[in-house]
């Protein structure tokens, strides 16, 4: 009895703390929620900026005039540049209860812009006879909202498939005894724009026989005469608590796409070779120069359904861990995180979360908590901290509940 | 709405921190030239020369050339005489020997017809057949007899010209006047244009006659009749004869040598080996007489007449430049060779068949190894073009301050293998007016550096064949101040230096390299 008692207090507070949830994604979550809530519009937003070779107190690098030095030369040629940025903004979000509405608009792009290989090309110059390289290519930017339907069962559920048995203790039992919810989603998806490059090379050349350069790509983008067309997935969440901890399991943007039809599309391609043979009379450097420009129609931009597992531990009310792993394809940072959370006071959490996608990062939550008030602002520091890092988030959130 | 304001909001993100474009020093190697320039090369940029089979490099021109033979003359055939004594042809008077005219009975006196009588001339040793392209038969009689060749009555006189072999009468000679009696001359002079006529003829007499009114003249029947035939005037356009020595028409013709010759500045001598190769085909013996004259717009050379035999036939005929040198000809650098052929066509000792339109015909092969021998200074040699100074303009609009800025130094290092057997240096003058240029090109060690941007190349020495020698250039960001206008203009004068040991010959390996020090930054970034 006292174990469920607890288990009762946790989730209450759970409840609570939607903003500082790190897996509200899940629509299992609001299963168990006995309030009204509405997030603050535009304020509930969460950005992130980060590269794979600079930190920002690199970035003084980039200022007009600067002359770069060897070791900052180092720096630069270090790894491919390689740049991501994702925001994310809660326009409306209303819940009450086991369902929710939300619409959010996300944005979204990653580039490699320029490759290692060229990095030392352009701050050395050329070391070697030939080099090769793809700066740009899987270049990709869109925009879209989201309007999200969620829905969780209130009821729980349990494994009652599972044998029964009459020994105090059992493990089977209390595997049985585990209450499930699930949560369901729905979504709306509405593109804006997008941008992509599909297709970028670069070759440079200075060999004993022929000096030459070329690139081509291929670039697509939305343009005035694109339309966009609305287009559904579905999603759902697993949430199910066992002893102190819960698990949760989400899978949402099932048959989530894009919709464009009409985009602009064009290739370039610009060749230029020498064969050294300057002194002979009919000596020709050959130089070709295309440029092709079309329409795409029915362009369909998937989004790879969104996969998130993890689990939170509770040691005690004000004491919890978890462990998350997400994989989403216009959300930024993902992948792997662990973190502790602890609640000052009970009014004020602190969060502390270290993960990594593209590269390490740490995150850093807090925020005020009341009944009927919370405030999150949220701090990440991404290979690094402050102006050591390599990029940065900020998340920010308010919500009313009543 | 999000549409337009989240671009506005990333926007100003990046903004905030405030980026720029940073500056830094980078430096490219470049390799801009790894070619191979023979002789193969440089002659197939001009007609006039070709590599020969030892791979020097020479001058080769041919004349092909043809003279048809003509109207031409045999030795003047000799006058052929012949007589006929007067009862061979007026049987009838033999009675009458002696005997006065007056006393002659009425039918004696009658008109009558002579006797058909032939004689063969002497043959003609001149020709053993030929057709005439002109000339005339001049058969002259002297009637030394009492009664007249020809007669109103019984007909004209006439004597035929027969082929003693074919009998065939290959001319009628009709005496117009009657030829009178005691010494009268009857003369007739017939065109032979067309005909031929073998070596053999005889004569056919015939005609009307009748006794001289002259009563008192007496019968002599053993009195003559001369005759004598000379062909005169002839030409043959046929003949099997011997073929007396005589010049056919002359031959002038002119060769256009279309190498675009350089100006030359110095001395120099041309040393190498020449040759003029004859190919001929004549249907007679021949001499063919000639003449070379080398020109260019400023001076002429004549050079030493010739004169080769040729036999009947084909044959080949060698001229060495030990027999004939054409070197004072090329040293000029002609634009034109101009020659005058005279073939002279011989054939006296023998019988030699021949036809107006039989041609002698002559393919002469000039060749001349190129081997010249300068001073130890060289030969300055300044490019023309079509005959103007080779001055490029170059459209520089794309080099800008930005470019310029970059630019800080630059190293160019050239390997080459040089087997030409000559010793080349390059001065390149850069200009922004073409002016300044024209008035220092020929300053060749004291260019006034104020007016236009030097750049002297080092030696290109010769090397043998493996081991490659090197030159480097160094080219400073000062260098290129010209650059900064929208055109210069751009003039390259060679310095060629050879001892004239050795033709030119081998060619030009080369590789280039550029080292180049840029500095990159926002200025290259325009608007």
């Amino acid at each position: 009895m006292k174990k469920i008692i607890t288990l009762f207090i946790i989730l209450v507070n759970i409840s609570l703390i939607g903003l500082f949830n790190p897996f509200n994604e899940n629509p299992a979550e609001i299963a168990d929620r006995k309030n009204t809530e509405i997030y603050y519009p535009i304020i509930n937003s969460d950005f992130n900026f980060s590269n794979s070779l600079v930190n920002i107190y690199d970035l003084n690098i980039f200022t007009e005039g600067h002359k770069i030095t060897k070791d900052e030369k180092k720096t630069l040629t270090k790894d491919d540049l390689k740049m991501y940025i994702s925001y994310n903004v809660n326009i409306f979000r209303f819940g009450k209860q086991n369902w929710d509405v939300a619409f959010t608009t996300h944005a979204f792009g990653k580039s490699k812009v320029l490759s290692k290989e060229f990095a030392e090309l352009i701050f050395y110059g050329n070391e070697e006879e030939e080099y090769t390289a793809n700066s740009g290519e899987g270049t990709k930017g869109f925009v879209f909202s989201k309007i999200a339907f969620n829905y969780a069962f209130p009821n729980e559920y349990h494994m009652t498939f599972l044998p029964e048995s009459n020994k105090k203790g059992n493990f089977l039992d209390s595997i049985r005894e585990i209450p499930i919810y699930l949560g369901l989603k729905f979504n709306i998806y509405y593109p804006y724009t997008y941008f992509g490059v599909p297709k970028s090379r670069q070759k440079f050349g200075s060999t004993d026989i022929l000096g030459y350069y070329t690139y081509d790509y291929e670039l697509n983008y939305s343009d005035e005469k694109t339309s966009n067309r609305l287009s559904a997935g579905l999603g759902f969440g697993i949430k199910a608590k066992y002893s102190k901890g819960t698990i949760h399991f989400s899978l949402d943007d099932i048959f989530g796409s894009l919709n464009f039809d009409d985009l602009y599309g064009k290739t370039e391609e610009r060749i230029y070779e020498d064969t050294l043979a300057f002194l002979h009379p009919d000596h020709e450097a050959t130089s070709i120069h295309n440029t092709q420009e079309f329409r795409i129609k029915d362009k369909l931009i998937s989004i790879s359904p969104t996969f998130m597992m993890g689990f939170d531990y509770h040691l005690n009310e004000i004491l919890s861990f978890m462990a998350k792993y997400k994989n989403s394809k216009y959300e930024y940072p993902d992948g792997f995180s662990v973190g502790v959370d602890y609640h000052l006071a009970n009014k004020m959490p602190i969060q502390f979360n270290i993960g990594t996608d593209r590269n390490f990062y740490y995150e850093f939550k807090t925020g005020i908590l009341s009944k009927r008030f919370e405030y999150m602002l949220s701090v990440t520091f991404f290979d690094g901290f402050l102006i050591f890092s390599k990029g940065f988030g900020i998340k920010t959130g308010i919500k009313y509940k009543y | 709405m999000i549409k337009k304001i989240l671009p506005v909001i990333l926007l100003l993100i990046v903004l905030g921190c405030d980026l720029g474009i940073p500056t830094w020093d980078v430096s490219f190697n470049l390799k801009f030239l790894n070619d191979d320039y023979g002789v193969e090369e440089l002659a197939e940029t001009d007609t006039a020369l070709v590599v020969n089979i030892e791979g020097n490099i020479e001058f080769h021109e041919t004349i092909d050339e043809s003279q048809e033979i003509g109207e031409f003359d045999i030795e003047p055939p000799e006058e052929k005489n012949t007589a006929v004594i007067m009862s061979e042809f007026a049987p009838g008077l033999d009675q009458y020997n002696g005997i006065t005219v007056g006393n002659l009975p009425p039918v004696a006196q009658e008109p009558f017809v002579l006797i058909e009588l032939e004689k063969q001339l002497d043959t003609f040793e001149e020709f053993e057949v030929i057709t005439f392209s002109k000339g005339f038969i001049n058969i002259t009689v002297t009637n030394n007899t009492v009664i007249w060749l020809g007669n109103e009555a019984t007909g004209p006189f006439f004597i035929d010209v027969i082929d003693s072999e074919t009998n065939i009468v290959l001319k009628s000679v009709q005496f117009d006047q009657h030829i009178a009696p005691n010494g009268g001359i009857g003369n007739k002079v017939v065109d032979l244009t067309d005909d031929t006529f073998p070596d053999s003829l005889k004569l056919r007499f015939c005609g009307g006659s009748k006794v001289t009114d002259d009563g008192s003249q007496i019968i002599d029947t053993s009195a003559l009749v001369l005759i004598s035939v000379l062909l005169d005037d002839v030409a043959a356009k046929y003949a099997i004869a011997p073929i007396p020595s005589q010049e056919i028409d002359e031959i002038d013709g002119a060769l256009e040598i279309d190498i675009d010759y350089p100006e030359i500045d110095g001395t120099f001598d041309f040393v190498g080996y020449t040759e003029i190769i004859f190919n001929t085909y004549s249907p007679i013996p021949a001499t063919i007489d000639m003449e070379l004259i080398a020109s260019n717009d400023s001076v002429e050379v004549v050079g030493d007449p010739l004169s080769i035999d040729i036999p009947e036939g084909n044959a080949v005929t060698v001229l060495p430049s030990t027999v004939y040198n054409m070197n004072n000809l090329l040293e000029i650098f002609p634009d034109t060779l101009s020659y005058v052929i005279q073939p002279t066509i011989h054939g006296e000792d023998q019988l030699y068949e021949l036809y107006d339109t039989d041609e002698v015909t002559a393919d002469i092969e000039l060749i001349a190894e190129l081997q010249i021998q300068t001073e130890l200074t060289g030969i300055w040699i300044l490019p023309k073009d079509n005959g103007e100074y080779k001055i490029s303009k170059v459209d520089v609009k794309d080099f800008d301050q930005s470019i310029y800025d970059t630019f800080k130094k630059g190293v160019f290092y050239f390997e080459y293998l040089n087997s030409t057997g000559v010793q080349l240096y390059a001065d390149v003058l850069i200009s922004d007016d073409s002016l300044s240029i024209f008035q220092e090109m020929k300053h060749y060690y004291n260019t006034d550096t104020t007016k236009v941007k030097l750049f002297e190349i080092p030696s290109i020495e010769t090397t043998n064949d493996t081991i490659f020698k090197s030159i480097e250039i160094e080219i400073n960001q000062d260098d290129l101040n010209y650059f900064l206008a929208d055109f210069v203009f751009i003039f390259q004068r060679l310095n060629f230096y050879s001892s004239g040991q050795n033709p030119i010959s081998g060619g030009l390996k080369i590789r280039g390299e550029i080292n180049v020090d840029l500095t990159i930054g926002s200025h290259l970034v325009k608007n």
